[in-house]
């Protein structure tokens, strides 16, 4: 069940002092939900300034501003369940499977190895076979283009700005925003055959999101303060104000089913096929799930040499429809970019109780909203601010991933490992640590 | 003839007797062409379990001169990490008259 940190339209109350007087007026703006806070990030109405102007005719002015941060900025939503359901099922711990030797007649283990962490291998874990596992990760997100999550630039401009005189007045904002996710992943595989697994992935995640939206008037085409301002909080008028959106939820995100089975499983080499279809079970409105059924079918191949066991994983995923594509807050729908995936390493066993686990994980998605940086030029002809915009483009994101498995008891393993940003692109944290525990039956 | 399939009925008694003890040295009394690389898989595979119970039938045994080809079914059971696992297969032993008596030469699948 979703639970959800509200903060409804909270104004600080104006203090006393003069010095207080001058601070900007702190918004906090009511969030319904994370998909649509940053639209509602300034208000049902969008960024619409003070003015005690009148148009000819005594019309009152309205002073609306507009830019991408604001209508295209829940694409930021998009991009943070993207990173959520490319993370795939920890391979089970076939690792104490064991393989009859007919040649001699004894039996070995069917790898030294316990596994990758991240990526799949070619085995299956053997008929009537139960492996556990969970593993939770802690995603701090820091960058999206390779723009620094804390100070994300976004210009506003006037409704109608082309006409110039005071429409040519600019609102820059610098805005930070900070989203955690914690993620806690049960998966069960089964093997129902020698050759044929299938596997369950439950996620319940935590997500908070938080943006603070710093707002200054840069009065390019006006001289009266009048005409563009913020209402300070003693009633002054002023020229700069900070908008904040806190929310936060938990809940059940989307559920993987895995099905996989080899097609070669030769002495030291194996293929294997499957498909996992993700079930849209998580709230989407929440940023609990995609609100999209996909289905991705994937191709494995793995090897073992002695010690070492590289293997290579190949995906595409189809996804359907989800309002986080489209537009949240209208509830319009639009497809969730598709995207390929892909992975490649090798998992070495160090001694019978440890395997150190690496990877190159990547994803190519495609067609996908991006931000892109870029200046912008008011119409004064001299005034430049930094900006973003969004664009359609299929972009390549790739990680490292580094990981142990012990084997601490009886057939438990632990698993610990840290999947690193190689590049920029996308929506990207840093570093990213996971714990797990795995048992198998 | 009599005297032959008793003792290639010891060979194989023996062979199931290596693997339940965990004994190299009996397993290379019967199969004494064993190489360095398959001595070191028999080794790994004592190693990787706790125990493993072979049960043995002797489904026929076709003389070539001094070579012989005995056909068996095996039951293979391992305990590991506290799991039990079962197998049953099929094999044909070859084996081979030495002057010391009768010796598996290759087990086949």
């Amino acid at each position: 069940m979703a639970t959800r940190l509200v903060l409804a339209g909270v104004c600080l109350l104006a203090m006393g002092s003069a010095a207080r007087a001058q601070e900007p007026y702190n918004l906090a703006v009511p969030v319904k939900n994370l998909a649509t806070l940053f639209t509602g990030l300034y208000g049902p109405n969008g960024l619409v300034l003070d003015s005690l102007a009148t148009l000819p005719g005594e019309q009152p002015h309205s002073a609306h501003f507009n830019n991408d941060f604001q209508a295209n900025f829940s694409q930021f939503s998009t991009a943070l369940v993207g990173q959520l359901v490319t993370l795939p099922l920890p391979s089970p711990a076939s690792g104490f499977t064991y393989r009859f030797d007919p040649t001699l007649g004894v039996f070995q283990r069917s790898t030294q190895s316990f596994g990758p962490i991240l990526a799949e291998r070619a085995e299956t874990i053997g008929a009537g076979r139960v492996s556990f596992g969970f593993a939770f990760q802690r995603f701090t997100f820091d960058t999206i283009e390779g723009l620094d999550l804390s100070k994300v630039p976004a210009v506003f401009t006037h409704d109608n700005a082309q006409l110039l005189g005071g429409r040519q007045d600019v609102v820059t904002t610098l805005n930070s925003i900070a989203a955690n996710v914690s993620q806690f992943t049960t998966f069960v595989t089964l093997g129902v055959t020698d050759r044929f697994d299938i596997s369950l992935a439950v996620p319940v995640l935590s997500n908070s999101l938080t943006v603070v939206s710093d707002a200054t008037i840069q009065r390019l085409g006006t001289t009266n303060p009048l005409t563009h301002f913020f209402r300070l909080s003693n009633g002054d008028v002023g020229d700069r104000r900070i908008f904040t959106a806190i929310g936060s939820a938990s809940g059940l995100g989307d559920l993987t089913v895995r099905l996989k089975t080899t097609l070669r499983n030769a002495a030291w080499t194996g293929v294997a096929i499957g498909v996992d279809v993700r079930l849209p079970t998580g709230d989407e409105m929440d940023l609990l799930g995609t609100g999209a059924a996909g289905v991705q079918p994937f191709v494995v191949w793995s090897a073992n040499f002695a010690k070492v066991s590289p293997h290579v994983n190949a995906g595409y995923q189809w996804n359907g429809s989800s309002a986080l594509a489209g537009n949240p807050a209208a509830g319009e729908s639009a497809s969730l970019p598709n995207q390929a995936t892909y992975a490649a390493g090798a998992d070495v066993s160090v001694n019978s109780r440890l395997t150190v686990a690496f990877d190159l994980l990547g994803r190519y998605v495609v067609n996908a909203k991006r931000l892109v940086s870029q200046e912008f030029h008011a119409l004064d002809g001299t005034s430049v601010f930094p900006n973003i915009t969004f664009t359609n483009a299929s972009f390549n994101e790739l990680n490292g991933a580094f990981g142990l498995k012990t084997n601490v008891l009886g057939r438990l393993l632990l698993d610990v490992n840290l999947l690193f940003a190689i590049d920029e692109h996308g929506l990207r944290d840093k570093v990213t640590p996971l714990i797990g525990l795995e048992y198998a039956f | 003839m009599e005297d032959d399939e008793a003792a290639i009925h010891r060979v194989v008694a023996t062979y199931q007797r290596a693997i339940e003890n965990k004994d190299l040295a009996l397993f290379r009394s019967v199969k004494p062409n064993l190489s360095r690389e398959e001595e070191r898989r028999i080794e790994e595979g004592f190693r990787a379990v706790t125990s493993q119970q072979v049960s043995i039938t002797v489904l026929s045994i076709e003389r070539r001169g001094q070579e012989a080809a005995v056909r068996l079914r095996r039951r293979d059971t391992i305990e590991a990490r506290g799991q039990r696992h079962a197998t049953e297969s099929q094999q044909t032993m070859t084996l081979a008259r030495t002057n010391g008596g009768w010796v598996i030469v290759e087990i086949g699948r």
